[in-house]
């Protein structure tokens, strides 16, 4: 889970910490990098603005690299244009802020199948 | 002429008869059977213009060989047949003052018998008719002169006979009444066919009149019998007996439909051109082109000289008396050309008598006179000193309008009808840095505007300049600095009565400043809605999480806190979504998603999406269609189409517990309507709601929450979708919004 928010990293690693799932926060994007070599998972949620850090760019990185090509990204943004610009750049989901959590919980499932 | 002859002579005394037979006004003649001519009367000789001698003792054909071969088969026919020859109007030729002529007889040839039935005479009754063939000839030629005459002139004849009312005429007039040529009409069928009113008022007046005068005249409109309106003019001549009294009217009848027609035109066309030249003002004179007298004046004429038409009166010296001094020699000059060539045409200036000073124009035209009288020159004369006023005050105005362009600090111009620039201000021409020629030249002026505008703004001013219609856009001009400027061009078409254009002229605000400000507010906007977003999202994702664990609780309170809370951070969440809404429909750049979608199933889904919020009211749903109904569109814009109406159906209407939804075709649309028994509106307030931040109060200026600005996406979200709002609406009774759009089409 990618976000500079501190909040929302916590709201959702508590969803889906309910849920059984295994999450990772990432609340400062920079150190990602880090975090995926240390342990590839094998879903990435992440915010599309945040400071410093653009979510396509991020996304752009996973999927070119070919050790984590094959892992699921999720774009979220408050941002109402973001559905568009995200299909274009080849994220496997998007949710859109505010979210229902029963929304969430349905992709991250669907994705992770 | 039947004779009624004595068949027995035998019983009269000889002389007695021999008295008779000289006295009778017929010749009589007695002849043997060897046509020996044995007695005749003095009117038979007067006839055949013989003498006694010649002819009593002699044989007949001696007398007369040229009737032999005429008379003599008839002559034996008689002895044969014994029967007699009637012969009227029989024409013999005869030598008479040694000319041969057609003489017309009638004759009577009776053989006569002695008592024992033997053959002894024969007798000859002759009465010369020659005149009265004459006289019937001239007759027939007459009738039939008569008969060409009135075919010709399409005149039909008549003949009444004023005691019976019998009427015989002409085929023609049957024609007139619309009835085949053949074809008989009575007297009383004729007077039917007149059309009432001038059957009462001009031809019975008329008919009385003939009756003393002897004289029967009229015109009269008839209906024929094919229901067709005609004119007729009648003539007639009564003749009366003895006793004075009328029996018998002879007449004509004329179609003159086509001329009263005419005549009609006339009138009106006369009527025309004089009002046609009231309405030009035109004022008329006539002028002998020899002696230049003029005579003839309309009161128009002399209304522009300023004289009094009822009480003045002017002459041929009218034009020397006013004529301005100067113009004498135009004058003079154009009176030359008139006497030349029929034409006559100058324009002057007159002083009138109380020395106001006018313009008129003077036309004149050689008009050749009808009727052989001399030609004469037809003229007009026009005041048209407003006329020539105007134009003064039109290059007078010009300058000043020059100068107010260049004094302005906005960009200016003025393009021709086909869209070329021919001038622009000096403001321009400062702020581009660029000289007059090279902006006017060949669109000199696309130079400056920014390529990313480049293309639309010629597009849209070339569509301008053939629709005619006002141009509007917003592009960039590079300024001398070569930096770019937002502005905003407007150009108006000036039409001439014909609605051409006669020019275009624009002006270019400069909005960069605004335009800046504009785009600093989006700005804002759209990060004030990611920033408000943020915590929303997780006072959301927290409240759903405790709902998930604690839910279940008995503790009530609980339960419905956390449900209270939720719902109040979805309002927030759209209140939110509506303020980024509105700045993005102003700059217009409000995305639409649009697929193909069963609008029946949104409509559903949405209610019980409703349903499940608010349940303070029942949500009643009639599908006035016998399938399914898909439409083209956004459906999730769409969506927040009928749930700003349904939240709004609810929210205005707290007294009352239901809503009903109906969705029905319309033609080519599929139409939603969202009732409620709510507040209600005005009248006056049904178009304004649409309006931006508009928000309806109830009584005692109770205020509904809302930004106000739902019914204005709405709006646009619907037009966006060529789809259409409107709705019905009574105060304290209740409002119905209706939304259509446009069916789905494979």
């Amino acid at each position: 889970m990618v976000d500079d928010n501190r909040d929302i990293c916590e709201l959702i690693e508590n969803i889906l910490l309910a849920e059984g799932y295994n999450v990772e926060s990432c609340c400062n994007p920079l150190e990602f990098g880090k975090i995926i070599e240390g342990n590839k998972p094998k879903l990435i949620i992440t915010d599309m603005l945040m400071s410093g850090v653009d979510g396509r760019t991020l996304t752009k990185e996973v999927k070119g690299n070919p050790e984590t090509e094959g892992i699921k990204i999720m774009m979220m943004s408050a941002h109402p244009d973001a559905v568009k610009i995200s299909e274009n750049v080849g994220v496997d989901d998007f949710l859109s802020k505010p979210f229902e959590i029963d929304d969430l919980v349905k992709k991250v499932e669907k994705l992770l199948k | 002429m039947q004779e009624n002859f004595p068949l027995s002579i035998s019983g009269l005394k000889g002389d007695v008869l021999e008295n008779l037979l000289n006295h009778i006004p017929f010749g009589f003649s007695l002849m043997t059977g060897d046509y020996l001519v044995e007695s005749v009367n003095d009117f038979w000789l007067q006839i055949v213009q013989k003498t006694r001698e010649e002819v009593v003792g002699k044989n007949l054909f001696e007398v007369f060989p040229e009737t032999k071969e005429q008379l003599s088969p008839i002559f034996e026919n008689i002895k044969t047949t014994g029967k007699q020859f009637y012969a009227p109007e029989y024409s013999i030729k005869m030598i008479r003052n040694g000319i041969l002529q057609d003489v017309f007889f009638n004759f009577v040839y009776h053989p006569i018998y002695d008592e024992d039935g033997n053959f002894q005479y024969f007798a000859t009754v002759v009465i010369e008719i020659t005149d009265l063939i004459g006289v019937k000839s001239k007759i027939k030629e007459a009738e039939e002169r008569l008969r060409l005459a009135t075919e010709s002139t399409q005149t039909a004849t008549w003949d009444l006979n004023l005691k019976t009312f019998e009427v015989v005429h002409s085929p023609y007039l049957a024609e007139i009444f619309g009835y085949d040529k053949d074809e008989k009409i009575l007297h009383a069928t004729m007077r039917e066919h007149l059309v009432e009113e001038d059957r009462k008022n001009v031809v019975e007046k008329a008919f009385e009149k003939a009756l003393k005068t002897g004289i029967y005249q009229y015109e009269s409109r008839l209906i024929d019998k094919k229901g067709a309106e005609k004119w007729i003019a009648t003539q007639g001549k009564v003749f009366f007996d003895e006793s004075g009294n009328p029996y018998r009217m002879l007449g004509v009848m004329r179609d003159i439909t086509e001329k009263k027609n005419n005549e009609i035109l006339l009138q009106q066309s006369h009527h025309q051109l004089n009002t046609a030249m009231d309405a030009t003002k035109l004022g008329r004179f006539d002028m002998d082109p020899e002696t230049l007298e003029k005579f003839n004046f309309s009161p128009r004429f002399l209304e522009i000289f300023g004289y009094d038409v009822n009480t003045e009166t002017i002459d041929s010296k009218i034009f020397e008396k006013h004529i301005h001094h100067k113009f004498i020699p135009i004058r003079l000059e154009a009176l030359k050309k008139a006497k030349e060539t029929g034409d006559l045409y100058y324009q002057t200036k007159i002083v009138l008598r109380d020395k106001t000073v006018k313009w008129i124009e003077i036309y004149g035209r050689l008009m050749p006179s009808p009727d052989g009288r001399k030609s004469y020159i037809s003229g007009t004369i026009r005041d048209i000193t407003e006329h020539k006023d105007f134009e003064k005050n039109i290059s007078e105005s010009e300058k000043k309008y020059r100068f107010l362009a260049d004094s302005m600090p906005q960009i200016v111009w003025i393009g021709e009808p086909d869209g070329t620039l021919t001038y622009v201000n000096k403001e321009t021409l400062d702020y581009s840095g660029k000289n007059y020629n090279d902006f006017i030249a060949e669109n000199g002026w696309t130079e400056i505007v920014h390529p990313d505008e480049q293309e639309e703004n010629i597009r849209l001013w070339m569509r301008s300049v053939k629709t005619k219609k006002p141009f509007f856009f917003e592009h960039r001009f590079r300024n001398k600095e070569n930096e770019y400027r937002w502005f905003m061009s407007r150009a108006y078409p000036e039409l001439d009565e014909n609605g051409n254009v006669k020019k275009w002229v624009g002006t270019s605000t400069d909005i960069d400043d605004m335009k800046k400000q504009e785009k600093q507010k989006n700005d804002f906007i759209k990060m004030a809605n990611h920033e408000l977003k943020t915590p929303v999202t997780t006072i959301k994702g927290y409240v759903q999480l405790l709902k998930k664990m604690r839910g279940e609780s008995d503790d009530k309170f609980l339960v419905n806190s956390l449900n209270t809370i939720e719902k109040q951070v979805n309002k927030l969440t759209a209140l939110i979504g509506d303020l980024l809404d509105i700045s993005r429909i102003e700059s217009g750049k409000l995305p639409l998603n649009k697929k193909e979608f069963s609008l029946l199933e949104l409509v559903t889904e949405t209610i019980e999406d409703i349903k499940a919020a608010e349940q303070s009211h029942q949500i009643n749903f009639e599908l006035k269609h016998t399938s399914d109904i898909e439409v083209f569109a956004d459906k999730e814009r769409i969506t927040q189409v009928l749930n700003n109406l349904l939240t709004n159906a609810i929210k205005y209407s707290p007294q009352s517990d239901k809503v009903n939804v109906e969705m029905y075709v319309d033609g080519e649309s599929a139409v939603v309507s969202v009732q409620d028994f709510g507040i209600g509106m005005e009248h006056d307030e049904l178009t304004k709601i649409f309006e931006r931040f508009y928000r309806v109060s109830g009584d005692d200026e109770e205020t509904y929450p809302g930004f106000g600005i739902g019914l204005f996406i709405v709006q646009d979200i619907l037009e966006r979708h060529d789809g259409k709002i409107w709705v019905e609406s009574k105060k304290n009774v209740g409002s119905k919004f209706y939304f259509a759009l446009p069916l789905y089409k494979d």
